[in-house]
């Protein structure tokens, strides 16, 4: 771990009179891969907007390399960072190579000049082999399936050279094949080129399996922020989810693995208070 | 994949950067071509030949050897209408291009923020009430029109920005809510207007050239280039942006300011063209339609090459219009629309069959 690539300092968000997260703080280093964890409402997507300046917050700062992110013009925080949204809208009038190009968006000076420099389009290249779609390269974006269509977003966002990668929920609506080849991939580029990974993830396992460090959101706030195995407790994911769980350790994947059991009976917070968890 | 099959990236936008070039060298010549040859065309034949020896003349490069009558018709009468009618359809054209581009909608078009409306208030009001004719004279209508124009899309931001931003969306339905609004009030001022003022007010709605002269050169010429280059300038973001406002973002793209400066480079162009010639409808809306499908979507190619489509279209029909019928004229308006919107139904049932607009 060489630098904080980034580093959240007593942030708070929320609009009007309500908060929607409150005290975050954190610091995610070059080669980690970093998941936010949390039930659904925890504030996952408002911290991710937070982190990609696209909602400011009422209080505390983002870092990115660094550097405050109110200081940082779009194209610069583009060149520090590279998102990869959800969703992405299709259209069927470019291809795939056009889509990984729009990744040297925040690089390129002259507003006037259609071509892209031999450098790159070179990247773009190289953005497209390290991910594994040059083979989709002349394709339009609709003839590409959804699995293969998440790849290429992540090529472009390759090809921004970024110090910091941010995944939202990279995974759902992916098969199982898609889903490994992606977080594998997320965890190559990590290391390969000493970035940081910041993915919000809605599967436990998944997260515990791929991220180096978790950090698990409930009640706008972080409950706990730690090594998969620090994190997700029996304790902390019956606070968190309100489910009972087993958690157990698979040495074939050297990961935890979590199995849900069931839904805690219905009872209020003040019950389970009374049975000693706060 | 056999290696001789495989196209490397390097390529593949070599062929990519070949067609273009090739394609607007085409377009540049026709549009040549397509001057010299509406030049020709009239109650009186001008070869083709004189025509050109009659513009290098012009530029201080050859003699005269032709009668006073060739070179009236062709610089006085024929000309400045010529080169208007390209300059304006090569405005809405781009100006359509960089609205389709903008609301990701392949109905848009330069009008569709209610500038058409606004600009026909403003020239009511003076033929119809004579507001401003003692201030700006036999420019009256052209100004009061530009002022009109203007003043729609003004209001229409206004009311569509919340906080900051202004979604697509609203910015659509305010702009369809104040163009109907002000066709209310231009039909009101039909409904009172003396039997001459309304027949002038419907001619003008229909748009045309007949009154463009060389004069006209001086402001339309300017105010058009400015917002071809103006939109040209922002190809890169208009192609982000077709991947969605969010990801145009996070590829550090100032969303809002460059829809701001969009739209204001359009509507420069939209008042301009409006304010000089009346209502031409359809070249803004379907000659990017045309270049999409015949060369390409990449904005760098589609804006310029819908602007030389545009202008060659709007000669065209400006030709037709004041010849088909001679010596009557009919307005251009009517000749776009006779041609646009078949061949609009045309692209839409061809549209059902692929299922996407684009």
């Amino acid at each position: 771990m060489d630098t904080n690539e980034v580093k959240i300092e007593n942030l708070c968000v929320g609009y009007k009179n309500i908060n929607i997260l409150n005290d975050i703080n954190f610091l995610v280093g070059s080669g980690e891969v970093v998941g936010i964890i949390g039930p659904n409402g925890a504030g996952k997507s408002t911290l991710l907007k937070t982190i990609t300046a696209v909602l400011r917050p009422t209080k505390g700062i983002v870092y990115l390399n660094e550097k405050d992110v109110r200081k940082m013009d779009r194209k610069e925080i583009a060149r520090t960072m590279a998102v990869v949204p959800q969703h992405t809208l299709i259209s069927p009038m470019f291809t795939v190579y056009d889509m990984v190009s729009m990744g040297r968006y925040p690089h390129i000076k002259n507003r006037f000049s259609p071509f892209d420099s031999a450098r790159d389009i070179k990247i773009t290249e190289d953005s497209m082999k390290m991910v594994g779609v040059e083979h989709l390269s002349e394709k339009t974006l609709d003839a590409v399936s959804g699995g293969e269509r998440q790849m290429v977003v992540i090529a472009r966002a390759l090809a921004q050279e970024p110090k910091i990668l941010i995944l939202d929920e990279p995974t759902s609506n992916l098969d199982v094949n898609h889903q490994i080849k992606i977080l594998k991939l997320v965890q190559n580029i990590v290391r390969g080129k000493n970035v940081s990974a910041i993915v919000v993830l809605h599967d436990l396992n998944t997260a515990a399996r791929f991220c180096n460090k978790l950090i698990l959101l409930h009640d706008k706030r972080i409950l706990s922020i730690g090594t998969p195995r620090e994190v997700l407790t029996i304790e902390n994911i019956r606070k968190a989810y309100k489910v009972e769980a087993e958690v157990n350790y698979s040495k074939v994947i050297n990961s935890i693995n979590i199995i849900v059991l069931d839904e805690l009976n219905g009872k209020s917070d003040d019950d389970l208070k009374n049975d000693g968890i706060s | 994949m056999k290696n001789s099959d495989k196209k490397t990236n390097r390529n593949t936008t070599t062929d990519k950067k070949r067609k273009y070039f090739v394609a607007l060298v085409l377009l540049i010549l026709t549009l040549f071509g397509v001057i010299i040859f509406s030049v020709m065309l009239g109650p009186v034949q001008i070869h083709p030949l004189t025509t050109i020896a009659v513009f290098l003349n012009k530029l201080g490069l050859i003699d005269a050897n032709w009668t006073q009558a060739t070179e009236i018709i062709v610089i006085d009468i024929r000309a400045p209408r010529i080169l208007i009618a390209a300059l304006v359809g090569a405005g809405l054209a781009i100006a359509g291009a960089a609205m389709q581009g903008l609301f990701k909608n392949p109905m848009a078009e330069p009008y569709i923020l209610g500038m058409s409306s606004g600009a026909a208030v403003g020239a009511a009001l003076v033929i119809v009430l004579g507001i401003g004719v003692g201030t700006f004279g036999a420019l009256s209508i052209q100004v009061m029109a530009f002022v009109g124009a203007l003043g729609t899309i003004l209001i229409v931001y206004s009311v569509a920005r919340t906080e900051g931003k202004v979604p697509v969306e609203t910015l659509l339905l305010a702009g369809i809510a104040m163009g109907a609004f002000l066709y209310a009030v231009v039909s009101a001022m039909k409904f009172i207007a003396s039997d001459e003022a309304l027949r002038n007010i419907v001619l003008w709605l229909m748009g045309s050239f007949a009154r463009s002269q060389w004069d006209d050169l001086y402001v339309v010429t300017p105010l058009i280039l400015i917002g071809i280059v103006g939109l040209y300038a922002f190809s890169r973001e208009l192609n982000a942006m077709q991947f969605g406002e969010e990801t145009a973002m996070y590829l550090g793209v100032k969303v809002e300011t460059v829809k701001k400066i969009i739209l204001i480079f359009a509507a420069l162009i939209t008042a301009t063209g409006v304010s000089h010639a009346g209502i031409i409808g359809f070249v803004g809306l379907i000659m990017p339609h045309v270049v999409r499908i015949l060369i390409g979507a990449d904005h760098h190619i589609l804006l310029p090459a819908s602007a030389l489509a545009g202008a060659i279209f709007l000669i065209l029909a400006d030709t037709l219009a004041r010849t088909i019928a001679s010596p009557a004229e009919i307005p251009v308006g009517i000749i776009t629309a006779f041609v646009g919107a078949p061949y609009f139904i045309y692209l839409m049932r061809k549209k059902k069959k692929t299922m996407s607009w684009w």
